[in-house]
């Protein structure tokens, strides 16, 4: 844990299919209890366990759509502090 | 208390006020004895000042109860208190010019001396004295004696009323005896104003509403017990717990419990309660003795009823648990675990035992929803995935619950917190209290109420939490011991629904709403795993420890 980030953020337009490669990555992930994000300097590894809260928003405007997938869960199972900055997915499309 | 009434001079107003009804009652007994020496315009003067005095208070106590927050209640208790006393003392005063008044009407201004008026100006001038510092302190023994005045006051009023009614039937002195029998009567007047400034300190002090009856009721338990009767020698501590319609308060007298050797705890509160409470302890005494308090009077009048218990020297269970400093916590936990399981043990009997968690929880959901409206999820779904709302999974639940029976029973507490937990640390001895809903009962009740009692503590900073997290494993791993050694294999599906209906049932009392989310969410998520096994093969259902963590 000692060399890693505490922030990741990725941005990028994706068409629908590839949107479907970066979800499947992200069950992959917390399907096996481990998930590696970063770039090439450094990286974040996020190990879900205990009870994950899920928190979906979806909201539809005149001119965008939204759709939020938030996942967050205490990082120590005996009640250590939370992790902030939770794990989260969005896609937007303009209409 | 002393905070508030120095706000905006409200102390320094009130204590004048005393001051010059002390005064004024003063001035009334010179004249009553040398009536050249003080004028009537000298004491109506005064009145009006008291009455001026009496409108500030008034005006100053009505405007800091509208500026206080709601949740301030005790200070509002407060203020209403001294609100209460000002217009009572300003009523002394008005008595005070009457009596001033009707003495132009004694022929003879020396007549009403046959009737010892100056010991009635004594036992008024005392409770008056009583006033400002049983105010201050909220002292309810003082308060009582300010009560009491009214009693010795219509003694006094009887026996001077008799002896006057006597001479009138001799035909003799009839103005003269007319006239004293009006001041008298004032003075008997007087009485019923300080009974109403002594209960309404004691209100103040308890905040609620209670009526010197309730302390009447108090005082012959005391007697009955033999505790030592005189109630000024008793404080009050405080009065707590009136969420399960009971009062409690625990007496301790100033002489630091010499005479008892300890406090008593006393309730007031309906009579069935009660006396559930009262056979439980009997109970619990016949089958497993020294574990409860000892019972040392109940009184039952009609709906209501006492109990006076004898006050342990322990702590609770919850007072360990958030101790981080003490060292006692893991002997109490021991000594509970071992306690727990001879009761368990001990009472077991092969009677099955459905105890209908579900049903349970539906009886009080209303409760929850009007808490938290939000908790009535409605069912959503999301592409493929379907959630039912909460009321439907209780409905599905329910059906599940009522197939699951525990194959044996066990003398429950109904109630157990970890706050209706006692240990003596010295004795290393476990006591249980509050057992008016103790029955023969499937032993998960106790477990599961035990369990989110340890949960929904309000506790987040992390090492201490920690501890807290840990007990709670602890506990319900040697309460898994116990089903497996017992043969009990639906030990884990019942446990679940239990702690289904004990997290609903808390989020009632917690308005912390991130804290009672998690409860909440922690109950669907344990409904979700119920409902979703439907092989109904509770031999291999196990509860999902995580939900005890957090």
């Amino acid at each position: 844990m000692a060399s890693q980030k505490s922030d990741f953020r990725h941005e990028s337009l994706q068409d629908r299919q590839t949107i479907v490669r970066y979800l499947n990555a992200l069950s992959e992930g917390i399907a096996s209890g481990r998930l590696v994000l970063g770039t090439r300097e450094e990286e974040i590894v996020l190990e879900p366990e205990g009870l994950l809260k899920l928190d979906v928003k979806a909201r539809q405007k005149s001119d965008e759509a939204k759709v939020t997938f938030k996942i967050s869960w205490k990082s120590n199972g005996h009640g250590d502090s939370p992790i902030k900055g939770p794990l989260s997915i969005s896609s937007e499309k303009a209409d | 208390m002393r905070q508030l009434l120095s706000v905006e001079g409200l102390e320094d107003n009130f204590r004048f006020l005393v001051m010059e009804v002390s005064k004024q009652l003063a001035e009334t007994e010179r004249r009553l004895a040398e009536p050249s020496e003080v004028s009537i315009d000298a004491v109506i003067s005064r009145d009006d000042f008291i009455d001026n005095l009496k409108a500030t208070i008034e005006t100053k106590a009505y405007a800091s109860i509208r500026d206080l927050d709601n949740d301030d209640q005790q200070t509002i208790n407060r203020i209403r208190a001294v609100n209460t006393i000002t217009s009572n003392l300003e009523r002394l005063a008005d008595f005070a010019v009457n009596i001033v008044s009707q003495t132009e009407y004694l022929r003879d201004p020396a007549f009403i001396r046959r009737y010892d008026y100056p010991a009635y100006f004594r036992v008024i001038g005392d409770a008056v004295d009583l006033i400002e510092p049983a105010l201050l302190d909220l002292n309810i023994a003082q308060a009582l004696k300010i009560c009491r005045t009214e009693f010795r006051l219509d003694n006094m009023y009887k026996h001077s009323f008799d002896h006057i009614l006597a001479e009138l039937r001799t035909g003799r002195d009839t103005e003269n005896l007319v006239t004293s029998l009006f001041i008298i009567r004032y003075f008997e007047r007087m009485g019923d104003a300080l009974l109403n400034i002594g209960e309404a300190i004691i209100s103040a002090a308890l905040g609620e509403k209670l009526k010197i009856d309730q302390y009447e009721a108090l005082e012959e338990s005391l007697e009955a017990a033999d505790l030592g009767s005189d109630m000024s020698d008793m404080t009050l501590d405080a009065i707590w717990e009136t969420k399960s319609g009971c009062r409690i308060g625990r007496l301790r007298d100033h002489s630091g419990m010499s005479r008892t050797g300890r406090g008593v705890i006393f309730k007031d509160g309906r009579a069935a309660k009660l006396r559930a409470e009262k056979e439980s302890i009997d109970r619990w005494n016949a089958l497993i003795p020294g574990l409860t308090p000892r019972v040392l009077d109940f009184h039952e009048r009609g709906a209501d009823a006492t109990i006076l218990l004898e006050n342990l020297p322990a702590r609770t269970f919850q007072e360990y648990l958030l101790d981080r400093d003490s060292n006692l916590f893991e002997t109490a936990f021991e000594t509970l675990l071992s306690t727990l399981g001879s009761i368990w043990n001990d009472t077991r009997s092969d009677e099955p035992s459905a105890a209908r968690f579900v049903r349970q929880l539906q009886r009080r959901i209303e409760d929850v929803y009007k808490v938290h409206p939000e908790f009535q999820r409605r069912e959503s779904s999301i592409g493929s995935l379907e959630s039912p709302s909460f009321d439907a999974m209780l409905e599905r639940a329910a059906a599940l619950d009522d197939q699951l029976v525990s194959p044996f029973s066990v003398l429950v507490h109904g109630d157990f917190n970890i706050d209706n937990v006692m240990y003596d640390a010295e004795k290393q001895q476990i006591y249980l209290i509050d057992l008016h809903r103790s029955r023969q009962f499937d032993y998960c009740q106790d477990i599961s109420v035990f369990l989110v009692s340890i949960f929904r503590q309000p506790i987040f900073e992390p090492e201490l939490r920690r501890r807290i997290n840990g007990v709670a494993l602890r506990f319900l791993e040697w309460s898994r011991e116990f089903a497996v050694t017992n043969k009990d294999t639906s030990f884990e599906a019942r446990l679940t629904v239990g702690l289904v209906r004990s997290m609903m049932t808390s989020t009632r009392f917690q308005l912390h709403y991130k804290f009672a989310n998690a409860m909440y969410l922690r109950a669907v998520f344990l409904l979700e795993k119920l409902i979703a096994r439907e092989s109904r093969d509770w031999a291999t259902f196990r509860l999902p420890d995580d939900v005890l963590i957090y």
